[in-house]
């Protein structure tokens, strides 16, 4: 009995998908380590320390200048602030330090909205990053995939018109696509609102009113992104497509007498593969995407606090941020990394090549 | 010789042919129009105007020509365009070349190390680096944009260099004796130019849109006119709201005909060079 069940760990212990996701952690524990020692080392190594930049910040602003009654030395301003934020300790005890707080979740207080902690400001603003990246994320790669798919098929004129339709809107700069759809469907024809997640006259409960206000909100963003990224998908599938068309076992298959549909079938499947070795790339790129995104249609997620850190010189807010975002990648790559050796027959059956 | 039947190769291809001629009309509009057109940083009349026969295409908020400024921003947009590409590729092919070339150990670090920064998303990490920066030249953006934008092109150019070692002709010019050297040389560079030709290309492109991004956030380079900095304009005024379309219209459409036609232009040069995708 005991033995079978010893047994059964060594067999989950020795398989070949158990090696690949210790690979993956392992990887993924290592960016995660680059993550945080670069954003650790950045401001330290910048010309000039960051203290410096705000003391020349609050100096020369016109509205937060020096009360006149109070005159401090500003020798005595800057070392009061180095040592607020451990700037006069030797480097390596400051890495430590940094890694501690890190794991605790500690990522400081923000100097704009002091003394509120980092961590809850981005994590409330999290939900509205990704709501908009895996729902983008996953249809585009349905919806690409499968326009791809037939795009291969078409013939003459409307395969170019197909592949030049997906590489204009791939190509296309999103975040002036954006402008162009706000000045369209916000100004011209006031269908839609144009900037924030709700809309003033409404204070944010868990009602349906409300939720349908923001979804509201929700859909310029949303269906910019989404048309913006469909392209890629598409282009990438189409070639695929039409390069396992060309090969040897569809030829051997057509002269078997196959119907024309099940070898469709076969050279997508085949094609579709290599498509979802793209999701990491692409779930990078989109969370990227968003933080520009965000700024244009005020949506409140991850970018758009992102944007304001770092114009109101908000640094523990801005390295928050940068973790936070990190994070996501991190987790969304190791997800995907999991879903493939799921779907690649090579890692799920453990052939080894 | 073999650049000139390249070039003929090149040129029957149809894709190649018009991304060519929409890439040269812009080059030329870039490299022209700043000598016709007026300072782009002076002021001259009412803000926004409409276009007419003064303005050509209208005057932004400062009542600053927008024709002026929308040919000088596509000529920084190209010239950083360029320098970024041509820095990122050289990066991509130090770190993309050096691990096959020298095997072992340092392949498995170079490769490693391009896994590693391929997980970065590019964007973030742009604003975090320009953050800290308070002027930031065209040439210090143009080094983060390559600093940033390698890493998938020396994963391709690696996984180029792999299959070219194993190709028959590569193969076939070892068993006949030739130096390692000469077989890299004469063999596998000439097939390895042409790809890295076709990866630069599409760098480019990639980093005027990486520019364009980061001067959205109002974090490109300062004190200088290009495409990205004349669309933060149009957002930060708010042109769109307000239906001034020619402050926001033409610096996108150009933007939008050069990524396509350098897309375009990628793969054209792909279809010519891959043999696997040679039209039969």
């Amino acid at each position: 009995m005991e033995d079978s069940a010893f047994r059964r760990i060594t067999r989950i212990l020795t398989h070949p998908f158990t090696r690949f996701l210790c690979k993956k952690l392992v990887f993924y524990l290592i960016v995660a380590f680059v993550a945080v020692t670069l954003v650790f080392l950045l401001p330290r190594l910048m010309p000039g320390n960051p203290v410096d930049l705000m003391i020349s910040h609050i100096v020369t602003s016109p509205i937060g200048g020096r009360p006149s009654g109070t005159m401090i030395p500003l020798e005595q301003v800057r070392k009061a602030m180095m040592a607020h934020f451990g700037l006069d300790k030797p480097l390596l005890e400051q890495y430590i330090k940094f890694w501690g707080d890190f794991l605790r979740g500690d990522l400081g207080q923000s100097f704009s909205d002091y003394p509120r902690s980092v961590a809850e400001m981005i994590l409330w603003r999290l939900p509205f990053t990704l709501v908009l990246v895996i729902p983008v994320l996953l249809i585009t790669f349905f919806l690409g995939n499968w326009i791809g798919g037939r795009s291969a098929f078409l013939k003459g004129k409307w395969s170019d018109l197909a592949y030049l339709l997906s590489i204009i809107f791939n190509q296309m700069p999103f975040f002036w696509l954006a402008m162009v759809v706000i000045s369209l469907f916000s100004v011209k024809f006031n269908i839609f609102p144009s900037y924030g997640w709700i809309s003033s006259e409404l204070i944010f409960t868990f009602n349906l009113r409300c939720f349908l206000d923001v979804a509201y909100h929700f859909i310029l963003p949303f269906l910019v992104l989404l048309i913006t990224s469909i392209g890629g998908w598409a282009i990438g599938m189409r070639s695929m497509t039409l390069y396992e068309m060309n090969s040897d076992y569809i030829f051997y298959a057509e002269r078997l007498g196959f119907r024309k549909s099940k070898l469709r079938s076969y050279a997508q499947r085949n094609a579709i593969l290599p498509q979802f070795t793209s999701l990491n790339l692409m779930f990078n790129e989109l969370v990227g995407m968003t933080l520009i995104l965000e700024n244009v249609f005020g949506w409140p997620g991850v970018g758009l606090l992102t944007y304001k850190a770092v114009f109101s010189l908000d640094f523990p807010l801005v390295i928050g941020c940068f973790l936070i975002t990190m994070i996501v990648v991190i987790f969304g790559n190791l997800l995907i990394d999991i879903a493939y050796g799921f779907i690649d027959p090579r890692i799920r059956t453990g052939y080894v090549g | 010789m073999w650049g000139r039947k390249m070039w003929e190769l090149l040129l029957r291809n149809k894709k190649f042919k018009i991304s060519l001629g929409v890439i040269i009309s812009i080059v030329v509009f870039a490299l022209i129009g700043p000598m016709v057109a007026r300072d782009p940083t002076r002021r001259y009349g009412l803000p926004y105007q409409p276009p007419s026969s003064e303005f050509i295409l209208g005057t932004d908020k400062l009542g600053e020509d927008m024709f002026a400024r929308l040919c000088v921003g596509t000529r920084t947009s190209m010239m950083l365009g360029v320098f970024a590409g041509t820095i990122s590729m050289l990066l991509a092919i130090l770190f993309g070349g050096l691990g096959p070339y020298r095997g072992g150990l340092m392949d498995t670090c170079c490769n490693f190390f391009t896994n590693i920064m391929l997980v970065f998303p590019m964007i973030p990490l742009l604003v975090i680096l320009s953050a800290w920066i308070e002027q930031r030249s065209l040439l210090l953006v143009g080094l983060l944009i390559s600093v940033t934008g390698w890493p998938w092109a020396a994963r391709a150019a690696r996984a180029q260099i792999l299959s070219l070692k194993e190709r028959e002709f590569v193969n076939l010019a070892r068993i006949s004796g030739m130096k390692a050297r000469t077989v890299l040389i004469r063999e596998i560079f000439p097939n390895l130019l042409a790809y890295i030709a076709t990866l630069f290309v599409y760098a480019v492109g990639g980093a005027i849109m990486a520019e364009a991004g980061i001067s959205m956030l109002g974090l490109g380079p300062t004190d200088v006119v290009s495409l990205g900095n004349l669309l933060y304009w149009a957002l930060l005024n708010e042109t769109f709201r307000l239906v001034y379309w020619w402050a926001y219209l033409p610096s996108g459409v150009i933007l939008t005909a050069l990524m396509v036609a350098a897309f375009t232009m990628h793969a054209g040069m792909d279809e010519v060079f891959n043999p696997r995708l040679r039209r039969m």
